[in-house]
């Protein structure tokens, strides 16, 4: 019996009829799937059959808080969703940072389930727990930051969170996604699907409490576990994730155009402390953060003066690297855009990086760009495509539609699209350390580096692992993915989890003192169940074995230079981890959950 | 004698302000050994805590191998930091 940390109620709301309902979650969905990623994975099975078009009214926007969400404690910002990908053509992840999740349980939900179509562009105000659908006629085309300040104004409060769409996701691109504030549900195109159902914009007042089990033992946790956070984590606040960026270069294992490389020459100007020389302002933190690690960098002088973001390394990696760009500038600005017109940096730099390949392979022609000469390090070119793309216009229209449609459209271009199941690559060259080929290769959403497994500190730096070896990467895949499930459905973020004991081998009693409830001793076996129950659903929509592997140029072209120079994973050596990492995981040699998975799965599932 | 690059990425290129340098080291000499006279001459603690890495030849070596591990002519050390996934 939970006495806090949940609320045991989630919101759905109908658009096309203007109604909400208030319906309970049971305890047992809760015990099972712990909150946030786990239990958004649940009802997403239960409510959302193989057949469901992702632009279709049938689709669902499935948002989940976990049991720490919004809680006194570090970082209890994350919130998840689930739904079928418009990128990908199956299930979605995502999860955001932001105010949003911690309000909606000061509300009294722990889920927000969006369905059906409006018949009128809408947004959502959410206030004293009910709901109120208002116009957004004039709301449609104005840009995230615009459109937040605008449902601000009118909405709940000036206080309120508030999550928007940006005019990206009603031209049509099928990687838009949703900005929370100025956090994102950034990968697979969750914006584009709120945009089909014809919802600007979600608003929650601020006002509420969340009940918690143990509020003394809570007060007593958090000041530990914040100091704990602010000094282990020193580098994210001074330099944020950027701090990899000479590190993976160093490596051989950069994300180089379009990764054909592993080292970037203009790698020095997208370093940190090159960045935070030149660009950086501040530092910044999400909802309850002692870290911060968000670097506010803004351009000083020159023709891009003005532009302010914060691009994390991942930006960096796929708007710098992949597209051969070197102007610090440019990728602060190009960040700006994408926050603007509502775009995930990451898929749309990877597709960029492809069209410069393209074009310089002469796969795409003056006539195809709109007279775009679509260069490798040409960093004006790449600001105007992000421009194109996000309006919808010309070429901009055709790379705005993702992998996997280009794939149908371009056949001869699709051997230089650097995607897993359609969802593009991270900014880290698998073939330098190919654990993370493997966490690529078999993330429950596509090539994702989250989801799929972080590999990079065990793989390389510990001396635990052989980077370049073939076993144990099953077995280390299998437990950073385990792990991150469980993260992702607690409600904090992944940089401050070990400071209050979420790490592998799970203590402390932060959970007991929030519920009531001690899960921790459950919590891998649970997020194993998480992804069993993810597998069943890929399953069911199609996905096999075959859907596992990476690109052919991963499996047959060596690495040109570098530290990892030569470097190759052949399929015959993916296939060994891959291998491994069904067996423990107990899915057969297809990847289906067979035996205790799928029954732990079934029941679950209930 | 023996020649051995030294190259300093994250953090500790920051802290040491310095990316790579070829040291003569006397032969036999260990990674332990190295690592000391690194922070000597750097004023500051290489390879402290749990966010920093020392790779040979560009593969992660456990802290607790560096005193047994030998250096070899043309060896390169990476001094590098790292903590959690992007
Ligand atoms: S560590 Fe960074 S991403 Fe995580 S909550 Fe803090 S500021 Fe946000």
């Amino acid at each position: 019996m939970f006495t806090g940390g949940y609320l045991g109620k989630l919101l759905r709301v109908d658009l096309a009829r203007e109604h909400h309902a208030i319906e309970p979650v049971p305890e047992a969905i809760f015990e099972q799937y712990l909150g946030g990623r786990g239990v958004a994975a649940h009802y997403y099975r239960e409510e959302l059959g193989p057949a469901v078009d992702p632009l279709s009214p049938a689709n669902k926007l499935i948002f989940f808080t976990g049991p720490l969400t919004g809680l006194p404690l570090p970082a209890t910002t994350k919130f998840q969703c689930a739904t079928r990908s418009p990128e990908t053509g199956i299930y979605l992840c995502t999860n955001s940072s932001g105010e949003l999740g911690p309000y909606l349980k000061r509300q009294g939900y722990d889920g927000l389930i969006i369905e059906g179509q409006a018949r009128r562009p809408l947004y959502l105000a959410i206030a004293g727990g009910g709901v109120e659908f208002r116009d957004a006629s004039d709301l449609v085309m104005l840009d995230t930051p615009a459109a937040i300040e605008a449902v601000r104004a009118d909405g709940p409060g000036a206080d309120a969170a508030v999550m928007a769409i940006g005019p990206a996701a009603y031209s049509g691109v099928r990687y838009a996604c949703i900005m929370v504030g100025d956090r994102s549900f950034g990968r697979g195109g969750a914006g584009r699907v709120m945009a089909a159902k014809g919802l600007k914009a979600v608003a929650v007042d601020r006002r509420g409490e969340i009940p918690v089990a143990d509020r003394a033992r809570l007060k007593a946790i958090l000041p530990v576990a914040a100091k704990n956070a602010r000094e282990t984590k020193r580098t994210h606040n001074l330099f944020g994730t950027n701090q990899y960026t000479e590190v993976m270069n160093e490596l051989g294992c950069y994300s180089v155009r379009n990764f054909t490389t592993g080292v970037f020459e203009g790698a020095a100007t997208l370093s940190k402390d090159y960045v935070t020389r030149h660009y950086k302002d501040r530092s910044a933190a999400c909802f309850r953060c002692p870290v911060a690690c968000a670097q506010v960098c803004s351009v000083r002088d020159g023709p891009l003066a003005g532009a302010v973001s914060d691009p994390e390394y991942e930006t960096v990696g796929t708007l710098g690297g992949v597209c051969g760009v070197s102007d610090f500038a440019a990728i602060i600005a190009g960040n700006q855009l994408c926050d603007e017109y509502g775009i995930d940096t990451m898929t749309v730099g990877c597709v960029i990086g492809y069209a410069m390949e393209c074009y310089e392979r002469g796969l795409f022609t003056r006539e195809d760009t709109g007279g775009l000469e679509v260069r490798f390090g040409d960093a004006a070119v790449m600001l105007e495509l992000i421009r194109r793309i996000g309006r919808g216009e010309g070429f901009g229209k055709v790379l705005g539609k993702g992998f996997r449609e280009l794939a149908r459209a371009y056949p001869a271009t699709a051997p230089y699209m650097m995607h897993v199941k359609g969802m593009a690559f991270a900014a880290y060259e698998p073939r330098g350390f190919y654990g993370m080929a493997l966490a690529y290769g078999t993330s429950s959403r596509g090539a994702c580096h989250n989801v799929g497994g972080w590999t990079i500190r065990d793989e390389l730096l510990t001396g635990d692992y052989d980077r370049f070896a073939l076993e144990g990467k099953g077995e280390l895949v299998k437990r950073l993915q385990d792990t991150r499930a469980y993260i992702d459905s607690l409600g904090i973020c992944t940089v401050v989890r070990s400071s209050m004991g979420f790490t592998d081998s799970p203590t402390g009693d932060v959970l007991l003192a929030a519920t009531g409830v001690d899960f921790t001793p459950r919590l891998m076996a649970i997020g194993q169940d998480i992804i069993d129950l993810e597998r069943m659903i890929l399953v069911r929509e199609g996905i096999t074995r075959e859907d596992d592997y990476l690109p052919n140029r991963i499996y047959t072209e060596p690495l040109p230079e570098g530290p990892a120079r030569g470097r190759i994973l052949t399929r015959e050596m993916y296939d060994v981890m891959l291998d491994e990492y069904y067996r423990l995981r107990k899915w057969d040699r297809q990847g289906v959950p067979s035996g205790r998975a799928q029954e732990g799965a079934r029941e679950a599932a209930g | 004698m023996i020649r051995v690059e030294v190259r300093f990425a994250g953090l500790p290129r920051t802290e040491t302000g310095v990316k790579a340098e070829t040291l003569e080291l006397e032969p036999d000499i260990t990674l332990g050994t190295l690592v000391e006279r690194l922070n000597q001459r750097y004023s500051w603690e290489i390879g402290r805590g749990e966010s920093q890495f020392i790779l040979l030849n560009q593969r992660g070596l456990r802290r607790e191998r560096w005193a047994h591990t030998r250096l070899e002519d043309g060896d390169s050390v990476l001094v590098i930091s790292a903590i959690a996934g992007g």
